[in-house]
C-alpha cells in the first residue's frame, strides 16, 4: 500500500565515499539542510550537493551522484525512500554513532581478552528471587517475588562452586535510584572470578584488560599502576588516620573540624565517606590508575577480612582512574556461617533503614555449604573505562539511549 | 531548603549565614556506601570555593537574596556607590569584589544589585552600554570590511578593541557580556 511513499531500495548501492572515488554512482543517504547548504550523508561520508528536485531536510533518498565541471556534486534522478515527517526523537544519536562504534570495539576487545585467557563466559539470570543484600542497593521489582539483579555475583559463585575455575560474565545490572554522569539505572557490569587465586591475579587481569581496551581505543596505557591503601590515601589527603579514629564520635569531630557537614544520624561509614568522597576520591588515579586496598572491615560486603596490627580490614580493592571508580574486587568469602551472619546483618540494616528486605538466597548459601573453592573476583565497570578512554565525562556520551 | 534531588549548578545556597553559589554538583555512590552528592560551592562575595558532600535526602538553606534596580553614582576609596531607585537609599559595594564589571559603569547607569540579607554582593549589568571613545588612533577611512582592529580607551577607562574606522569622541554600543564593540550610536 505504501510502496509509493516508502519504496524499497533496489539495485546496487554505492556508498558516498565509493561514489566520490569512482566519480559517480547510485547512492542512498539522508538529506540535511542547514544555513542555505544542502548535504547528503551516509555512514561513509557527508558531502554538499545540489538537487535536481526538491526534497526536505531529513528525508532518506537515493539518486545518482554526479560531479560537475566546477567540482560540485549533484544528485540526479532522486527518489525519496523515507520522508522525514517530524523531527527525530533522538536528535543527538547521529553524532554519537562514531563513539558507539569505538565503544563496541572496546567491549569486543575485552571479551576477546577473557576468551584468550581461558575464561568460561557464562550468562546468569537477570530476574531473580534475591537481587543482592548490600544495604545501599535498590533493585527494580520484576513481578511476583522477583527482582532484577544488582550484580550477577550470587549466581556466578554457584558456577565457581560447581568447579569452573575461571569464569566471566558480561552482565546487565540494574540499580534503582542511581542517576549521574557515572551512574545509570542499567549498565554493563563485567564480573570475573578466579578459583585458587588471590587479589594479585585480579590486579594483573585489570592491568592487562585496561591496556587491551586502551589499544582498542587507539591509545596506549602502559604506565605502571599505583597501589595504595584506604588508610594511606585518606591520611595523605586529609591527615586523618582511621587507625586512630575508629570511634564514631572521634571521626565526627575530626571531619567536622575539616569543615564537613555531619549529622548525628551518620554512621562511622557515612562520616568516612563524607571526607572520602569530597577530598580523596577526586584525586585518585589522576596521574596513573591506582588500586586502593584494605577497606574498613565494616565495608567488607562479601570479602574476607584480615587483622592488621591497627585493626580489621576487608581484603578488597577498588581500581580508580581519573577520580572515577572503575572496579571493586574481593578476596571472596567462602565460609557459609560468616556469609549467613553478614546476610542477616544486611537484612537487619535494610529493615532499620526502611529499605525493602530481600529474601536470603538459599541456593547461594547452599552452594557455599556444599563447598566453594577459595577464589577472588571483581565487578568491573567496562562502560566507565570506555567513556574515559574515549575522553568523555559521562556514560551518556557512549550510550545510544 | 533545597533537597539533594534539587541540587544543580547555579543554585544559591546559604551556609553558616554566608551566600554560596553551587558551581559543581555530582551524584556519587561509593561501591559499598550510601548515595551522596558532591558539590563545589563558591562564596558569592569573596569567591572562595569549598567542597561539600551531602548525603541523599539532606537539605541546604536557600540563600535569602533580593534584587533591586539601582543607579550607579560614583566611586570613592575603592567603594562603588549605588542608589536604590525605588527608595533612594544608597548602598556601597567593594570595587574589587566585582571582577571586571566596574569598567562598564558610567554615572546614572541602571544596574540590578543583588542583596543578601540587605548586604550588596553582586551586580548585574545591562547587556549593552553606550560609552564615548576618549582615546584611539585616527580612523582609517574606507576600511569597513577587514577584520583588523585597534586599541581604544572608553570614558570609563575600559580598554577595548575597535574597528579601524572609529574616531576619538564617537559614541559606541558595547556588549558587556563579551566586552566587544557592537556599533556606532548617535548622540
Amino acid at each position: 500500500m505504501s510502496d509509493a511513499a516508502y519504496p524499497p531500495f533496489r539495485g546496487r548501492r554505492t556508498t558516498i565515499a565509493e561514489a566520490l572515488a569512482e566519480a559517480g554512482g547510485q547512492v542512498a543517504g539522508r538529506i540535511g539542510k542547514r544555513a542555505g547548504e544542502t548535504t547528503l550523508h551516509d555512514e561513509s561520508e557527508t558531502i554538499a550537493v545540489t538537487l535536481d528536485s526538491d526534497v526536505n531536510d531529513g528525508d532518506w533518498v537515493t539518486g545518482h551522484l554526479e560531479r560537475a565541471q566546477d567540482g560540485t556534486h549533484r544528485l540526479a534522478s532522486i527518489v525519496v525512500l523515507a520522508p522525514s515527517r517530524t523531527i527525530s526523537p533522538d536528535p543527538h544519536l547521529p553524532e554519537k554513532l562514531p563513539r558507539l562504534r569505538a565503544r563496541a570495539e572496546i567491549v569486543q576487545a575485552g571479551r576477546t581478552f577473557f576468551h584468550e585467557n581461558g575464561f568460561l563466559e557464562v550468562e546468569t539470570p537477570s530476574r531473580v528471587r534475591c537481587p543482592g543484600l548490600e544495604t545501599h542497593l535498590r533493585a527494580f521489582p520484576a513481578g511476583q517475588d522477583r527482582w532484577l539483579i544488582t550484580s550477577p555475583e550470587l549466581h556466578l559463585k554457584r558456577v565457581l562452586a560447581a568447579g569452573a575455575e575461571r569464569i566471566v560474565e558480561f552482565a546487565r545490572a540494574f540499580r534503582d535510584d542511581e542517576r549521574g554522569p557515572w551512574h545509570r539505572a542499567e549498565f554493563l557490569l563485567v564480573e570475573w572470578y578466579r578459583a585458587f587465586e588471590g587479589l594479585e591475579a585480579i590486579e594483573a587481569d585489570c592491568v592487562a584488560l585496561v591496556e587491551t581496551c586502551a589499544r582498542a581505543a587507539g591509545r596506549d596505557v602502559t604506565l605502571p599502576f599505583e597501589r595504595t591503601t584506604v588508610r594511606e590515601a585518606l591520611a595523605s589527603r586529609t591527615g586523618l588516620d582511621i587507625a586512630v579514629l575508629s570511634a564514631r564520635d572521634d571521626l565526627e569531630r575530626a571531619i567536622a573540624a575539616r569543615g564537613h557537614t555531619t549529622s548525628h544520624e551518620d554512621s562511622w561509614d557515612d562520616l568516612f565517606f563524607r571526607a572520602w568522597i569530597a577530598e580523596v576520591e577526586p584525586t585518585l588515579g589522576t596521574e596513573r590508575p591506582v588500586f586502593v586496598h584494605d577497606y574498613p572491615a565494616s565495608q567488607a560486603a562479601l570479602a574476607r577480612t584480615r587483622r592488621e596490627a591497627w585493626g580489621e580490614v576487608a581484603e578488597r580493592f577498588e581500581l580508580y582512574i581519573n577520580g572515577v571508580e572503575i572496579a571493586n574486587a574481593f578476596h571472596e568469602l567462602n565460609d557459609p556461617d560468616e556469609q549467613l551472619r553478614r546476610h542477616e546483618a544486611d537484612r537487619a540494616a535494610r529493615r532499620e533503614a526502611g529499605a525493602p528486605v530481600y529474601p536470603l538466597d538459599e541456593s547461594f548459601l547452599a552452594a557455599l555449604e556444599s563447598g566453594m573453592p577459595p577464589a577472588s573476583g571483581i565487578a568491573f565497570g567496562l562502560e566507565r573505562l570506555a567513556a574515559l578512554l574515549l575522553g568523555q565525562e559521562a556514560l551518556d556520551a557512549i550510550s545510544a539511549f | 531548603m533545597y533537597g539533594t534531588n534539587e541540587f544543580r549548578k547555579g543554585l544559591k545556597v546559604e551556609l553558616d549565614g554566608e551566600p554560596y553559589e553551587m558551581v559543581e554538583c555530582q551524584f556519587v555512590k561509593p561501591g559499598k556506601g550510601k548515595a551522596f552528592t558532591r558539590t563545589k560551592l563558591k562564596h558569592m562575595v569573596n569567591g572562595a570555593v569549598i567542597d561539600r558532600t551531602y548525603k541523599s535526602g539532606e537539605k541546604v538553606d536557600k540563600a535569602q537574596l533580593t534584587e533591586h534596580p539601582m543607579q550607579y553614582l560614583y566611586e570613592a576609596d575603592g567603594q562603588l556607590h549605588f542608589m536604590n531607585t525605588s527608595d533612594y537609599e544608597q548602598v556601597t559595594v567593594s570595587k574589587d569584589s566585582l571582577g571586571d564589571q566596574p569598567r562598564w559603569l558610567h554615572e546614572n547607569l541602571e544596574v540590578n544589585v543583588l542583596l543578601h540579607n540587605g548586604r550588596p554582593i553582586s551586580i548585574e549589568l545591562p547587556n549593552f552600554v553606550e560609552l564615548e571613545v576618549t582615546e584611539c588612533d585616527p580612523s582609517v577611512k574606507g576600511d569597513t570590511k577587514s577584520n583588523a582592529t585597534k586599541r581604544g580607551i572608553l570614558s570609563t577607562g575600559a580598554v577595548v578593541q575597535l574597528p579601524m574606522f572609529i574616531d576619538q569622541g564617537e559614541w559606541l554600543k558595547i556588549d558587556t557580556r563579551t566586552g566587544e564593540y557592537v556599533e556606532r550610536v548617535k548622540r
